[in-house]
């Protein structure tokens, strides 16, 4: 028996390791996420907690992760905003004309537009780059978006430097994959997720983060 | 089946159980590296609280089921097995049965779980590691398809698992018969 603890702690210690190797690491990460004048906010933009996800339409774990996000911003009420940040991955091509496309759709008809557009693209799509970007105006007109002057928009170069601004922003704050999740505290405590979080784990966050004022 | 003759002893059910476990927390708070390194030196939040967040991540995994959360769970499971009955077969070749597993040409366990020098027990012991291996970092770090890598790591722990059963099938009858 002594051998199998002595397993079980050699266990450990690789796990603990592995841990504080990868904290090592993440000490250089970037402080002080703020919200921008442009970004793109579904609830209260004076909330005392706001959830950053750096994402992309094409990615399945944002698609599953969607509906938890919703499900945290209704149960908190208004206490808790959620900002979305365009991480779009040149594993998935489409997904930048995704970005630009919700970017036309919060400029026709505002944040709450932009929400409705992401999650309609997340109900449509079948992920990992396998959408047929042709639906993309028909969704628009669905939403009451005019076609013409959505397909104007998407097939300007207008939001690509509003686009790469949040990818360099990403990558300044060691986004690597998505979706990544940084949650702001009242007190400007930083807790990041870089794989996507459960439900519980997500609401655990958020109660911490309510309670650092 | 020797596994279960194995299994029935609890100090080696308990270990199986144990490693299982502590395999499947390490995978899944593993996977959440950085928000636990994050909660644990950067946040500046009390300790209890970064516990309670620990304590969280595993909560909802296990709370929220889904394919990988079993894929895990099988795969830790199998290893806690062959953890288990790797111990076995060691603690069998020293104490005695050493000419028993002798007698079965394996030329030395330790160095045939290290993969030094036996052929026989190399190739067991390696695909069981290999496979936990591939299937902890797989499932958890690749995105797409990790589910067939994870069923491949299935299989190979199961076989791993069924090659220690004959093994120790044989050196059973040998010390019977001696």
């Amino acid at each position: 028996m002594t051998r199998a603890a002595l397993l079980l702690v050699a266990l450990a210690l690789i796990v603990g390791v592995g841990i504080w190797t990868v904290g090592g690491t993440e000490r250089a990460e970037p402080s002080g996420i703020t919200l921008l004048p442009d970004d793109h906010v579904l609830g209260n933009r004076d909330a005392p907690v706001k959830i950053f996800e750096y994402a992309e339409v094409e990615c399945p774990y944002c698609q599953k992760l969607q509906p938890v996000l919703l499900r945290v911003i209704n149960e908190n009420g208004g206490k808790v905003a959620f900002v979305f940040r365009h991480f779009p991955l040149t594993l998935h091509p489409k997904s930048f004309t995704e970005s630009t496309a919700l970017e036309c759709a919060g400029e026709a008809m505002g944040d709450e537009f932009f929400f409705k557009y992401l999650s309609r693209l997340y109900e449509i799509t079948p992920s990992n780059n396998n959408i047929d970007v042709a639906i993309l105006p028909e969704v628009a007109n669905e939403l009451g978006i005019p076609r013409s002057e959505f397909l104007a928009c998407l097939s300007s170069d207008r939001y690509k430097e509003r686009i790469l601004r949040d990818i360099e922003e990403g990558i300044g704050r060691n986004v690597d994959s998505v979706p990544h999740l940084i949650i702001l505290a009242p007190n400007g405590k930083q807790f990041v997720f870089g794989k996507s979080p459960s439900y519980a784990a997500l609401n655990a966050v958020i109660k911490t983060a309510l309670n650092e004022k | 089946m020797a596994l279960l003759t194995i299994f029935r002893k609890a100090r080696y059910g308990i270990l199986a159980i144990g490693v299982a476990a502590l395999v499947f927390a390490s995978i899944i708070l593993g996977a959440q590296a950085r928000f636990l390194a994050g909660i644990f030196f950067d946040s500046g939040i009390p300790l209890v609280s970064a516990f309670y967040l620990t304590w969280s991540v595993l909560y909802g995994v296990v709370s929220e089921f889904s394919l990988t959360t079993a894929l895990v769970a099988t795969i830790s499971l199998l290893f806690g097995m062959n953890v288990a009955a790797i111990t076995y077969y060691v603690r069998l070749y020293r104490a005695k049965a050493v000419s028993a597993v002798a007698a079965l040409g394996t030329g030395g366990v330790l160095s045939g779980i290290l993969a030094v020098g036996c052929l026989s027990c190399g190739s067991l012991a390696l695909a069981f590691l290999a496979s936990f291996f591939s299937a902890s970092s797989l499932l958890i770090f690749v995105p797409y398809q990790s589910a067939v890598f994870g069923l491949i790591s299935i299989l190979l722990l199961a076989l791993s698992l069924y090659l220690l059963d004959r093994k120790l099938r044989f050196a059973f009858e040998y010390s019977r018969s001696k």
